[in-house]
């Protein structure tokens, strides 16, 4: 592991029949604070590297290795743990329907730490307002406005101050509304040491924003190019 | 591992199952073993030691049962041989001389054995001769059946010791007929020996057997000649016989009546003296009955057998005693008797072996307690690394910092970083002003709500114990500030809004003393941060000598600042409308049961557009006089204008205002309306959102020439925080009681029901039009 890894692919080729992403070898390295911008036009492929880099895909050779820990190596119940770590604004929302919008935000913390229900509710309620909700949605997801599901999701991913973001953001360039807390949080996260992996569709729509990143990576099916 | 995880993902199981290992179960594993291997020495320890002890009994049993069984062979064998002598030595007598012969034998015999009772001769003919001991002395009797007058009659002749005759008697035989007794019609019926069974003997009242042989005499006829034999010295024998301390022996006859047995005379007792109720039942002792049915069962040999309630051991032997009319020798000994030393030795055995497992336990225990205080060594270091780790971030984001030393901002790294570390709920950086008489928080952040604030200040005379306390320049942590004197009052004041009670207290010592303290509440940080508060404190005191260095080298500069720079008119009144009558305002702050409230917010980059700033304010302008003849148009209490947002109020005018809500709502619609008109003529997406709450808030007159009217509570807050949080720009979001109220003029759609830690959770509403 290298020092300050937060997420390393050292070869690592996804299985040929699981996910979106070609079986090709991955070769990067996200360090602490990072904020890496992957431009990726099909959204199902950033889905699938999101699921790639969470240790959710088998692989054919290689290893992923998150916060030096490599993926194929863990047990179950470590990897709960270590995906405890990572936050995520999936673009399919992985809404539970039975749930109440704010159980699935705070779950992740009530699930991996011993942090009181009150805490993480503080914590929850600042971002969501930050995020522009007027509270803590407490509706089932598929009564919520897709924009607030939105907002939802973005709390959901950076309460706790994971170790990773992924942010499979195909939004904010037709939401600009949405753009000033997310860089907020981007930055709060990044000066705790936590990297964030940012999947847009064009990168030059984001151009204004070239200064909080520091790396701007292309998936295709032919790999991931990193410039 | 980050704080409050449950699951450490870097502690791989397989080592925790090896820690767990070796610092519990290797341990119990050991000593289990220890123990099992005691117990498996013990028990094949014992087990030989038991067969051993059992072969060594059975041999001595045996070499009893041998003894007991010559004992009993030469005790009968005086009968056996006595009555096959007789026979031989009186069928060769001389027909005449043979009453003197039996005499002079039967005598002889009496006199030299004891156990021997009697002695007779029974003819065919009938006739019938005794010898018997003297009932009444030390003498012989002798007795003969002899017919007088046509009757029988039992003469008796008695002789004393000497031999000397004493006297006669007679008296009459009853019709005694010696050939219808069963020792006569037995003996004549068989080649040899006869028993009979027990009898009771009168003239002793002691038990007798009969042994009865045939004979025929030189004249031809047959006789049988019988010994009486007394079983008392028998049972003396038992009596006496001592295998061990606990050991008995019984004889029995093939049908279980008892022969010869200890304590006889109680058996004679208990039976009535009638021999055939003589049984091993009444004798009492089970062990003989069990052992009895033992030997018709199995034959005889060494048994091993628990009795009792106790279920004690015992090792009986049954035994067939040759020469008797199959009478069987039972003898019983207590397990314990020979084995008693094994257990004692085994008892002994497991007194050391205890303690040999005490002491390995007590090692085990101390080896467990080793290794767990090695592993808490462990993550000791590791917690040590990762603080050092933690503190080296923390300064280094200090050090960072450029303005550190910038009086004017606040401190907001070392908070920051002061509760980061200490893991705390609130970290502060006060200075002493004013002689050390007042306490100013430079900033106070609390890592919950990740927000600053600071300015607040603490009087000597609010807090004194607390002010003497940093003034002593010693650290303290108390743990329940609230009840220590010394933080009372700073726990009242500062900390009970946060509902912290525990309170580090670290003062900030300079080259001129103590300026002033860092607090850290509730920290649950487990390590020793002393040293890393310390270099906080250090840098603290560095940054209070810049703010006196900055008071005391440029007072000229600050003056001028104030002097010369542009002087605005003081604004007291913001309102565009202002109050309408002095007579509709109350006189003094109170709380309006329903009012209405509008905050329409406009968006930062609208505010901070990079067009011409003389177009914005232009635009700017010309939403304000909107807003103004839209509330003159709809009868609005006021409108007032701060910052980015425009607050709209109706229903304050003291009396009841049933219209208030729905006057807010056609102003908003109105509003909308209005910005959209003007942006779009600017070309500018209607980036503004309106909040309507509905409800009570407090509101008066403040101030004193002038005056100026202010509404807060939560109501202006709710709608406040709907409007910046609307869903989309443009939209008018209101809350369930303005739903409630308007929601038979107006149609709706919910954005959801949402929580607020204050209001609880509530629907939220977008309003679309009338209806």
């Amino acid at each position: 592991m290298l020092a300050g890894s937060v997420l390393e692919l050292d070869h690592a080729c996804p299985d040929t029949d699981i996910g979106n992403l070609m079986p090709v070898p991955f070769t990067a390295r996200v360090a602490s604070g990072d904020c890496i911008m992957i431009e990726c036009r099909r959204s199902v492929q950033a889905s699938a590297f999101s699921d790639f880099c969470s240790g959710m895909i088998p692989l054919s050779a290689g290893a992923v290795r998150f916060m030096g820990l490599d993926w194929s190596e863990l047990g179950s119940r470590q990897m709960d743990a270590l995906r405890g770590r990572i936050g995520r604004v999936a673009l399919s929302g992985y809404w539970p329907e039975q749930l109440g919008v704010q159980i699935s935000i705070m779950m992740r913390g009530l699930h991996h730490t011993t942090r009181s229900i009150d805490d993480i509710s503080a914590e929850a309620l600042r971002l969501a307002i930050r995020f522009g909700l007027p509270g803590l949605p407490i509706d089932p997801p598929y009564r919520l406005d897709r924009m607030d599901l939105i907002r939802a999701a973005c709390v959901r991913a950076f309460l706790g101050s994971p170790g990773l973001v992924l942010i499979e953001d195909f939004f904010t360039a037709a939401n600009p509304v949405l753009l000033p807390p997310l860089l907020h949080s981007i930055e709060e996260i990044r000066q705790h040491g936590s990297a964030v992996l940012w999947f847009v569709s064009n990168a030059s729509s984001h151009d204004d924003y070239r200064l909080i990143r520091n790396g701007l990576w292309h998936l295709s099916d032919d790999g991931l190019v990193t410039g | 591992m980050v704080p409050y995880e449950v699951v450490d993902p870097f502690e791989r199981p397989e080592d925790k199952r090896r820690r767990r290992w070796f610092q519990v179960l290797l341990p119990i594993t050991t000593v289990l073993l220890i123990l099992l291997s005691i117990a498996g020495i013990g028990w094949h320890s014992w087990k030989t030691t038991q067969q051993g002890t059992f072969e060594l009994t059975r041999r001595l049993l045996d070499m009893v049962q041998k003894y007991v069984v010559q004992d009993v062979e030469e005790y009968l064998g005086s009968a056996t041989i006595g009555a096959y002598f007789a026979r031989d030595f009186l069928a060769h007598a001389a027909p005449d001389a043979l009453k003197q012969d039996f005499d002079d034998y039967g005598s002889s015999m009496l006199r030299l054995v004891p156990q021997l009772q009697s002695f007779y001769v029974a003819g065919e003919d009938g006739s019938f001769m005794l010898i018997e001991r003297d009932p009444n002395g030390d003498g012989m009797e002798y007795t003969t059946l002899t017919v007088k007058d046509g009757a029988g009659i039992f003469h008796h002749d008695f002789y004393d010791a000497s031999g000397k005759f004493l006297r006669s008697e007679e008296n009459p035989s009853d019709g005694y007929d010696p050939r219808k007794r069963s020792w006569f019609h037995d003996a004549m019926q068989v080649n040899g020996l006869t028993w009979s069974a027990p009898t009771l003997y009168e003239a002793t009242k002691h038990l007798v057997i009969t042994s009865s042989a045939a004979f025929t005499g030189r004249d031809g006829m047959q006789r049988v000649f019988a010994v009486n034999t007394s079983l008392d010295q028998l049972s003396s024998f038992l009596t006496k016989l001592h295998v061990s301390q606990g050991s008995r022996a019984v004889i029995v006859d093939e049908h279980g009546h008892i022969i010869a047995a200890p304590e006889f005379d109680r058996l004679e007792e208990k039976s009535g003296g009638d021999p055939s109720r003589m049984t091993l039942q009444l004798f009492g002792d089970k062990k003989f009955v069990k052992m009895y049915d033992h030997y018709r069962v199995n034959g005889k040999g060494t048994w091993h057998f628990t009795a009792g309630k106790d279920k004690k051991g015992y090792i009986g032997i049954s035994q067939p005693l040759p020469q008797t009319a199959g009478w069987i020798l039972l003898i019983s000994s207590p397990e314990s008797d020979f084995a008693g030393f094994i257990r004692r030795n085994g008892r002994q055995s497991l007194m050391f072996a205890m303690i040999v497992v005490f002491l390995a336990t007590i090692l085990a225990g101390l080896l467990a307690a080793q290794s767990r205080k090695t592993e808490r060594a462990r993550r000791k270091i590791t917690r040590m690394t990762e603080q050092d780790q933690m503190e080296s971030i923390a300064l280094q984001a200090v050090a960072s910092t450029r303005d550190l030393f910038d009086t004017s901002s606040g401190a907001f790294v070392l908070t920051e970083q002061l509760a980061t570390v200490a893991q705390a709920r609130r970290c502060a950086v006060w200075q002493f002003l004013k002689k050390n008489t007042v306490l100013v928080c430079d900033d106070i952040y609390d890592s919950t709500l990740d927000s600053h604030s600071g300015g607040s200040e603490l009087t000597v005379s609010d807090c004194k114990a607390f002010f003497e306390l940093v003034s002593s320049g010693v650290s303290a942590e108390i743990v329940s500030a609230a009840a220590d004197d010394r933080t009372r009052g700073f726990e009242r004041l500062v900390m009970r809004e946060a509902r912290t009670s525990r309170l580090l207290v670290c003062p900030v010592v300079g080259g001129d003393g103590v300026l002033g303290v860092i607090t850290i509440e509730d920290s649950a940080a487990d390590h020793d941060l002393e040293s890393f508060i310390g270099m906080m404190a250090a840098i603290v005191a560095m940054r209070f000598d810049h703010v006196k260095e900055d008071a005391s080298t440029e007072p000229g500069e600050k003056q001028d600042l104030l002097t010369s720079g542009p002087h605005h008119p003081v604004r007291f009144e913001d309102d565009f409308l202002g109050a309408r009558n002095a007579s509709e305002i109350q006189e003094a702050a109170c709380l309006y049961k329903e009012v209405a409230v509008m905050v329409i917010s406009f968006t930062d980059p609208f505010m901070e557009s990079s067009a011409n700033p003389d177009t914005v304010l232009a635009l700017i302008n010309r939403i304000a006089c909107a807003g103004q003849d839209i509330a003159r148009q709809h009868d609005l209490f006021s409108i007032k204008l701060a910052g980015h947002r425009l607050i709209c109020v109706a229903g304050c005018s003291g009396k009841a205002e049933p219209d208030a809500i729905i006057r807010i709502a056609e102003a908003a619609l109105a509003f909308r309306e209005a910005c959209v008109a003007v942006l779009a003529e600017a070309n500018i997406e209607p980036i503004f959102s309106i909040g309507i709450d509905f409800g009570p808030a407090f509101g008066g007159e403040l101030g004193k020439d002038p005056t100026i009217f202010n509404l807060w509570g939560e109501t202006v807050t709710f709608a406040e925080l709907m409007a910046q949080d609307a869903a989309d720009v443009g939209t008018i979001e209101v809350s369930e009681p303005v739903y409630m109220a308007l929601r038979d003029r107006y149609l709706f759609r919910s954005r959801g029901a949402f929580y607020t830690p204050r209001s609880g959770a509530g629907q939220i509403y977008v309003l679309v039009t009338r209806r």
